[in-house]
């Protein structure tokens, strides 16, 4: 009874935020500054994270949030509605950051010490203990992405991070959709196995 | 009885299928015997010889030695599992083997935790500032709203831009030359020709067969052979008319196709110049309006 309740819940919030967001495309497509300043804060925490996901880096992350935000008032009037919007503005992003990254002829740097900006970023105000117990699985599992292929973690974001559908990914790097499904299930277990291994010494250097 | 006559009827005790008598005097000798007693625990497999360990142990050793470890395979199913998508069996299967395998079992675990933690990691805040330098660089823009002829242009220039353009353009421009113009291997009239004038002929084959065959025979098997003669020729010309028309049209497919993908080039470089070009000045616009928003 839990479970369909909460599955009710769900699908309703999901059907008001898909609601909401055709209609702020509408009043966006119309010249609404209000509109566009709601679309702006409804987004910003996900784009944000994918740049930064790519570049690793909370500076070039944000400049290129604001460049996939400036495409995206520019080409509003092509923009997808509902469902297609959120992989649109996500492959926006994508192209911005790998173009970011070509033109710097840099791999994106390690991702512990942003992680721990990022962190230091999230809530500013919180004690830092509650802070550390709330965030260390989180960081853990940043820790282990961060050991990953370029190839694994991007199918990590697209897919178990940012949620969207095995269809969306492959039409996004144009591959096969079953080649994207082996990839992603390859990568899930490959984190797993990382995320296990740190588990496992961390419990081992507490318990020494 | 003595301990080795106990040992020959032991299957036949455990069975049930002693008379009476040999049963009383193999189970006098059990309450005297300790050995006996022991080894007939054993063979119930009530002894517990093996500890938990050992009985693990020894499963490894033989799984080892017979069909190879079992963990990539359970590997392959973990994501399923933890997905709710694996079907009855195999997730039992896969959680027994789960109760006795640490590393599959810490791989598992680490799904689950990322199967909950993961989704949660999508947004990160960027920033208090963040929605206002962005409603600060776009404001005083018009979001771009292209009239029809815009649009047309933008939907052609996608279609055109699609890889597979090239064949569908070929495909249904010679199908579209071939009921204009039509084909010098004339595919339709032949075929529907002969079909026509071959249904007539079958027809009043049958009848003179039916006609003539109960009298005589051999009046009717000349012109039945010549009337099977003509269908069998109508047939084979349909045949040349049907691959040649087929060879004809696969030829201006081939032709046209090369024509359009040739179009189709030089249609993408003209463009791919036109967007990198716009993109710099845009890019340059943004630079020099960032710099003065800061300025």
């Amino acid at each position: 009874m839990d479970v369909r309740a909460g599955w009710l819940i769900r699908r309703r919030r999901a059907r008001r935020e898909k609601m909401e967001l055709s209609a702020l495309l509408e009043r966006c497509r119309a010249g609404n500054e209000l509109a566009w300043e709601a679309l702006v804060r409804q987004f910003q925490a996900r784009i944000y994270g994918v740049a930064y996901h790519y570049v690793g880096n909370a500076e070039d992350a944000r400049d290129l949030a604001q460049e996939a935000f400036i495409r995206l008032y520019l080409n509003l009037a092509l923009c997808p509605d509902e469902s297609g919007f959120l992989p649109w503005i996500i492959r926006i992003t994508r192209n911005a950051s790998i173009d970011h990254l070509r033109r710097k002829k840099a791999r994106p740097p390690a991702h512990d010490l942003a992680a721990e900006e990022m962190l230091n970023l999230r809530s500013p105000g919180r004690d830092p203990e509650e802070l550390y117990a709330a965030d260390a699985r989180k960081r853990l599992i940043r820790r282990a992405l961060s050991e990953l292929t370029e190839l694994n973690r991007e199918m990590i974001l697209l897919k178990d991070i940012q949620g969207l559908a095995l269809e969306e990914i492959a039409a996004m790097l144009k591959v096969p959709l079953g080649t994207v499904k082996s990839r992603s299930n390859r990568a899930r277990i490959e984190l797993a196995q990382k995320l296990a291994l740190l588990a496992g010494g961390l419990a081992g250097e507490t318990a020494v | 009885m003595n301990c080795n006559g106990f040992g020959v009827i032991l299957a036949d005790f455990q069975g049930g299928t002693l008379s009476p008598g040999e049963r009383a005097a193999a189970e006098s000798h059990l309450r005297a015997c300790d050995a006996c007693r022991r080894l007939l625990a054993i063979a119930c497999g009530n002894a517990g010889i093996l500890s938990e360990e050992k009985s693990r142990a020894l499963t490894r050793s033989i799984i080892e030695r017979t069909s190879g470890s079992a963990c990539p395979r359970v590997e392959e199913q973990l994501c399923s599992l933890v997905d709710d998508e694996l079907d009855h069996e195999n997730s039992q299967l896969v959680a027994l083997h789960l109760d006795y395998c640490a590393s599959c079992k810490a791989v598992a675990d680490s799904l689950k935790i990322m199967r909950e933690v993961l989704p949660e990691m999508a947004k990160m805040e960027p920033g208090r500032n963040f929605t206002r330098e962005v409603v600060g660089a776009t404001s005083g823009w018009r979001p771009f709203r292209p009239g029809l002829r815009t649009r047309l242009l933008t939907w052609w220039n996608r279609l055109v831009q699609r890889p597979r353009f090239s064949y569908e353009a070929a495909y249904v421009g010679t199908l579209a030359s071939v009921f204009v113009f039509g084909s010098p291997v004339p595919p339709l009239p032949g075929t529907v020709l002969d079909a026509l004038r071959s249904a007539p002929l079958v027809q009043t084959a049958r009848q003179t067969v039916s006609r003539l065959l109960p009298s005589d025979w051999s009046r009717a098997e000349a012109p039945v052979l010549s009337y099977a003669r003509g269908v069998a020729v109508s047939a084979s010309r349909k045949e040349q008319a049907f691959s040649g028309s087929v060879y004809y049209f696969m030829k201006s497919c081939e032709r046209l196709f090369v024509t359009v993908l040739d179009w189709q080039v030089q249609t993408l470089k003209t463009s791919r110049q036109k967007v990198s070009g716009s993109l710099s000045r845009l890019r340059s616009n943004l630079s020099s309006r960032m710099s003065r928003s800061k300025g």
